[in-house]
């Protein structure tokens, strides 16, 4: 009975969430810059990719390389079905667009149609690597998913009559606003952090744990890690149909393998495993790169001149990452989770210290 | 031993080769509903290799499990613990960064009926399944004496606990037949007269049959109704206890002949 309660009590609260995030977003969509904004909704993308990365990479423990050949895929097929027919005639100047993808165009009240299908073929894509690769155990699936990562690149340079090639398409209209990233993030986190608390997220962990053990308890290794791995592309899916339709362009080079690395980044920082880590992590990296800006641009360091130098950033995160292997090695978060009955106990504590 | 009750596991013929090495040579066992059967030898005699071949982890090169009446040795592991066939391991494989509930609950798994989109959306159906589960595996816990650790990460039980927790762990899948590796290595002697018990009261409580390998003669020799001494991938002997202690090809097998 008093468990019953306290789950009517975490909807409620999560509701209050949802409700604070909402007025939280119609602020910052009034108040805060246009640049600040974007970089929010980076973030929330980050979130979006990273919490989906984690439940294969944190939480089953299959070692996955491949969330840019996912997001490659979301971004490129949002991107096709979203381009205005004047537009498509504009952009592929070289070969036409192929049938039937310049007969039509998704009108801007099909947006989340067309995201949906760039989560749904970045899932079909786990779907096909995974059933080969995850029957094995070790490294198979890194190799696989990194050659794949490098196949969706190839493929996006030279089908030109698809993606226009090395020169990307240009003019895809800016639908992404504060209200799809955080909403999705949202919905991204609800939705990972239930699974991961139910019984299937046992599951994953069992694996994650020991294989030969979560087998001979009864649990379906290919099915379960499967789950994990194209939930993880579809959210890698949809996470790339976002950014192509908040910077408003897709080519080869936007989701090369730095963008996996980003993302492990994220979710080594936050603890593999934990998905208030990788929430956390994600958005503070969002605005580290940001802020980290500033060691690329020229510098005089008394009489010293250092010219900028581009690429600065991803050093400073490296140090950073080989800093907390060596001295953290749980990641900023290890394996904790946030839960509405922590909050509740630290602010009931908090009170009893004041009194 | 009691041929009037039913056959539960029948081993035919069964061999296993790794390369040059014949691991397992010709095994033929019969269990009967109820059986406690001990499994014992000199180390590398093939034991834990007939274990790995009832319970999938490997397919026997040649030979056949038949396990109530249907033919087994081909099956993926987590099928056929759904037939209803669990066991432990020798080194404890637990799932050490969870907690000693989850350990129990995720036994329950393979027969979860529940979609990942219910469970992802969390809907009340699945949320009371979930609270149905949780108070099964509770329950266990209490059966087993570990309900007081209920929350701990299973890797910080102290090791006869471990051993204790991964037993439990292997009933939750509600068996017919539980293979037990190596129960008590590495306990000592009180933590072993306890698990004799242990293993004494689950027989009873929930109607298993259990096959059993152990190199604690205390064990063997105390439990068990009937032994099996396998050496260099053959079966030597088999009988009740006070018969293997006598056989001269067991004291040879163990001792060496005297020259």
């Amino acid at each position: 009975m008093e468990r019953k309660n306290t789950t009517r009590r975490d909807m409620i609260l999560t509701g209050m969430l949802l409700v604070l995030l909402m007025i939280g977003v119609a602020l910052a969509n009034r108040y805060l810059s246009s640049y600040l904004v974007r970089v929010l909704n980076t973030a929330c993308i980050y979130v979006v990719a990273a919490v989906g990365y984690n439940l294969i990479n944190g939480i089953t423990g299959q070692f996955s390389l491949g969330p840019n050949g996912f997001m490659a895929i979301g971004g490129y097929t949002v991107a096709i079905l979203m381009l205005p027919l004047a537009e498509k005639e504009a952009v592929y100047f070289i070969y036409p667009l192929m049938w039937p993808f310049n007969s039509f165009s998704f009108p801007p009240s099909m947006f989340v149609v067309a995201l949906f299908a760039g989560g749904v073929m970045a899932a079909l894509a786990a779907l096909v690597i995974g059933i080969p690769t995850l029957r094995l155990r070790g490294d198979y699936l890194a190799i696989a998913t990194f050659g794949f990562g490098e196949i969706i690149f190839i493929i996006a340079n030279n089908w030109i009559s698809l993606t226009n090639g090395a020169l990307g398409i240009k003019g895809i209209p800016q639908y992404t606003n504060l209200w799809w990233t955080a909403g999705l993030a949202f919905a991204t986190v609800y939705f990972v952090k239930s699974l991961v608390n139910s019984s299937y997220g046992r599951a994953m962990k069992a694996i994650r744990e020991n294989e030969v053990a979560a087998a001979a308890m009864g649990v379906d290794l290919l099915r379960n890690k499967l789950l994990a791995f194209v939930l993880s592309g579809f959210l890698a899916g949809v996470a790339g149909g976002l950014f192509v339709t908040l910077i408003s362009t897709v080519s080869p080079t936007l989701f090369t393998f730095a963008m996996t690395f980003n993302l492990l980044i994220i979710i080594v920082l936050g603890g593999l495993g934990s998905i208030t880590g990788a929430t956390i992590t994600a958005v503070i990296f969002a605005f580290l790169q940001e802020i980290l800006r500033e060691v690329e641009a020229p510098m005089t360091i008394g009489p010293w001149h250092l010219p900028g130098i581009p690429g600065m950033r991803m050093v400073v995160f490296s140090a950073l990452l080989v800093a907390l292997m060596i001295f953290y090695r749980r990641g900023l978060f290890g394996r904790w989770e946030i839960s509405w009955q922590q909050v509740i106990s630290w602010l009931k504590r908090e009170r009893i210290q004041h009194e | 031993m009691n041929n009037a009750s039913n056959t539960l596991l029948s081993l035919q013929g069964l061999t296993m080769v790794f390369g040059g090495l014949v691991a397992v040579n010709d095994f033929n066992l019969d269990l009967h509903d109820g059986d406690l059967v001990g499994l014992i030898g000199p180390n590398g005699a093939g034991k834990t290799t007939v274990f790995n071949m009832i319970s999938g982890q490997y397919i026997p090169t040649k030979g056949k499990v038949i396990f109530d009446g249907q033919e087994v040795q081909r099956l993926m592991p987590n099928v056929i613990t759904g037939l209803g066939i669990a066991r432990t391991f020798q080194n404890i494989r637990l799932f050490g960064n969870l907690s000693v509930l989850d350990n129990i609950m995720v036994s329950f798994h393979g027969k979860l009926k529940a979609s990942f989109i219910a469970a992802m959306i969390g809907t009340p159906g699945y949320l009371s399944t979930e609270r149905d589960l949780r108070e099964e595996a509770y329950s266990l816990l209490e059966a087993v004496e570990l309900s007081d650790v209920a929350y701990e990460d299973a890797q910080s039980l102290p090791y006869g606990k471990q051993r204790r927790l991964e037993i439990a762990r292997a009933l939750a899948t509600h068996p017919k037949l539980l293979l037990l590796d190596e129960p008590a290595a590495g306990m000592n002697p009180y933590e072993t007269l306890h698990l004799m018990r242990f293993i004494q009261r689950i027989r009873k409580d929930f109607n298993v049959t259990i096959l059993l390998i152990e190199h604690d003669m205390k064990v063997v020799m105390g439990i068990c109704e009937r032994v099996l001494v396998m050496d260099f991938g053959i079966q030597i002997a088999d009988g009740t206890p006070d018969k293997i202690r006598n056989d001269p090809k067991v004291i040879e097998a163990y001792l060496g002949v005297d020259e």
